[in-house]
């Protein structure tokens, strides 16, 4: 090949070179458009799932809490349910002692204070008055049958005073089993505050784990993208080394040309200097040089 | 008073007893009573009698009067001891009185009776 098909050789393998480094740039400029959208990507994941993380914890504290005291409910319902059936028990057992208590009430006819008034009165009639036997005898019966009252009555009083112990029993628990329910309310209103607060974070989370896989989904997106860049600048390096050994021969060959010429042409040079040197006694600077370059000059001479 | 928890047949009977017991005691008291009263007016209608059908020389030797005052007084005493132990206002009659106090006796005695024997069922049914 000469000079000149070796030239347009080389120049058409640099053009195609200039091509591929030029789609190299581009491609490296597309790669750090990614890469900036990528990081920037990543950056506002890791901090959704930062927050992810944190309102997890927080509504776990706030579920751990709720769940204490729904515990405490539970163990205030059974406190209460205890009250509340032995308030039932005592209920009932009101209700039969009354019945026991009204039973006695009927067979007394009166009332404790009138009744041993009544017998005060006729077992004075019967001791200390001069009355006929028919009488005494009639009395003597009637205080025995007042007796048998005043007893029945004493036994409703007695059932009556247990009724009313029982029903202040009933109204202590009663207090008692209300102040619960208070306490019930207020840890469960406090345990609905603490749920609600939790499934709203819960809810949160959910939204800003979504946007967070969406971003993750965009971010995989742009790792593609950089992959397949990153493929196309290496493969375009290939043939860059491809075509800078397809070019490397046409150029040392040319190059070797061209430094021959060169070479040749100095050795012109440096003759017409010499003669110029030996017509005119003098010569430029670039003559000078070239001819002590090339110790064509003498300076004893 | 015994109190209605305690009282029983027996222990009511037995006061019955006592009460008739007692009774008995006061209207035997009350029938020795009634019997110097009853002495003493036939005493005092004998002496009235010997004042209206006296002379004057029996009667100036206050023999009779003496004794009537005495009757009198003793009266007046036994009537007023009477009226305390009864409680009467009225005045004793006291034919009248005795023959009522017999037959209050009588009953009395009776319903004693009745009441002992109460006692004694009363006793026997306990054991």
């Amino acid at each position: 090949m000469n000079e000149k098909e070796l030239k347009n050789k080389v120049n058409s393998i640099r053009k195609e070179m200039e091509k591929r480094n030029k789609k190299i740039d581009s491609s490296f400029n597309e790669f750090n458009l990614h890469k900036t959208e990528a990081d920037k990507l990543r950056l506002e994941r890791d901090s959704l799932n930062d927050k992810t993380k944190e309102d997890i914890l927080k509504a776990k504290e706030l579920t751990e809490k709720r769940n204490q005291l729904n515990n405490k409910v539970s163990k205030l319902k059974k406190e209460r349910e205890k009250i509340i059936s032995l308030m039932k028990s005592l209920g009932s057992g009101i209700t039969k002692v009354k019945a026991e208590r009204n039973e006695f009430n009927k067979k007394a006819r009166g009332n404790t204070d009138s009744l041993n008034e009544l017998y005060n009165k006729k077992t004075q009639i019967l001791l200390e008055e001069d009355i006929p036997l028919t009488d005494e005898i009639k009395l003597f019966d009637r205080i025995f049958k007042i007796k048998e009252r005043i007893v029945a009555a004493e036994k409703a009083d007695k059932l009556h005073s247990k009724v009313v112990e029982e029903y202040d029993k009933i109204k202590r628990l009663e207090a008692k089993a209300h102040e619960i329910t208070k306490r019930i309310e207020f840890a469960a209103d406090e345990s609905q505050q603490y749920h609600k607060q939790a499934m709203q974070l819960y809810q949160g989370v959910d939204a800003v784990r979504n946007e967070a896989n969406k971003i993750h989904q965009k971010l995989l997106e742009k790792y593609k993208l950089m992959d397949a860049l990153r493929d196309k600048i290496s493969k375009i390096k290939e043939e860059l080394t491809e075509y800078k050994k397809e070019m490397d021969p046409f150029s040392d060959e040319l190059k070797s040309i061209r430094l021959n010429k060169e070479e040749k042409k100095k050795d012109k040079d440096a003759i017409k200097a010499k003669k110029k040197l030996r017509t005119k006694g003098r010569v430029n600077l670039n003559d000078l040089k070239l001819l002590l370059d090339r110790n064509e000059l003498d300076l004893k001479e | 008073m015994i109190s209605p928890t305690k009282i029983t047949p027996k222990k009511l009977s037995k006061q019955l007893v006592k009460k008739h017991k007692d009774l008995l005691k006061n209207y035997d008291r009350e029938q020795g009573l009634l019997n110097r009263i009853f002495i003493l007016e036939e005493k005092k209608d004998q002496l009235e009698h010997w004042v209206n059908t006296s002379d004057e020389d029996e009667l100036k030797s206050g023999n009779i009067m003496k004794q009537k005052s005495s009757v009198d007084k003793e009266l007046s005493e036994l009537r007023d001891e009477y009226e305390k132990n009864r409680g009467l206002l009225n005045k004793v009659n006291a034919k009248k009185g005795r023959s009522e106090l017999e037959s209050v006796i009588k009953k009395h005695e009776e319903a004693l009776e009745h009441w002992k024997n109460k006692n004694r069922e009363y006793a026997k049914k306990k054991t």
